[in-house]
């Protein structure tokens, strides 16, 4: 149960950077535009245009990457095919 | 039981929380998804973040093909974790999950192995921007 508890609050802090995310998307997509973003409590943290440079930053001056959500930002003519 | 899930644009994701032994992983992965995909996966951005060498993975046990892309993918087992709409947590698996080596743009995947395996139907009102699970 205490495990449960856990994972529930880590869940719960993750549903608010996701649902962050959704509601900001546009304004994330006019301010950065084909970046990588990582994101903690509903915060953009870093972005950068290459997935490898954020995620050694994030390593060097943020902690373990493993601990924020990272996401892609099209830009406005992005179409994910999939 | 419903989940509910949100929208990046129009697409449709869910948070859900992935734990596997081999390779060690437990991350919370935002999934896109993806009733036109056969598999769970994890897209390469996922595994980067993990620091998963694909090289320690051994040999991949295939490839996917997308409209665009084909992606090599190793098979694993793990569980999903998500939480429901009565703020509870909910266990699904052991189930099969392959590992993708998509690019770096893909994101992680929820293919109709999970709405099958789990009874899950997917609700989506694209005018209330509302997305659930439920069965």
């Amino acid at each position: 149960m205490k495990k449960d508890q856990h994972l529930l609050e880590e869940l719960t802090a993750g549903t608010k950077d996701v649902e962050w995310l959704s509601k900001n998307y546009h304004a994330l997509r006019k301010k950065y535009p084909k970046q990588y973003i990582a994101v903690k409590n509903q915060k953009v943290i870093i972005a950068h245009r290459n997935l490898v440079t954020l995620i050694n930053t994030l390593k060097r001056q943020f902690g373990d990457p493993n601990d924020y959500l990272i996401d892609f930002v099209p830009d406005e003519n992005y179409t994910l095919v999939v | 039981m419903h989940i509910h899930g949100f929208l990046k644009g129009t697409a449709p994701y869910i948070l859900l929380s992935v734990r596997a032994e081999k390779p060690k992983i437990l991350r919370q992965i935002p999934f896109l998804i993806d009733t036109g995909s056969d598999i769970t996966g994890i897209a390469l951005k996922d595994c980067l973040a993990m620091g998963i060498s694909f090289h320690s993975l051994g040999r991949p046990v295939g490839s996917i093909r997308g409209i665009k892309e084909k992606a090599r993918r190793w098979e694993i087992h793990g569980e999903l974790r998500a939480i429901t709409q009565k703020t509870k947590v909910e266990r699904f698996g052991p189930m099969k999950l392959y590992i993708l080596e998509t690019s770096a743009d893909c994101p992680s995947l929820l293919g109709r192995d999970f709405l099958e395996q789990f009874g899950f139907q997917l609700l989506y009102n694209i005018k209330k921007r509302a997305i659930f699970l439920e069965k």
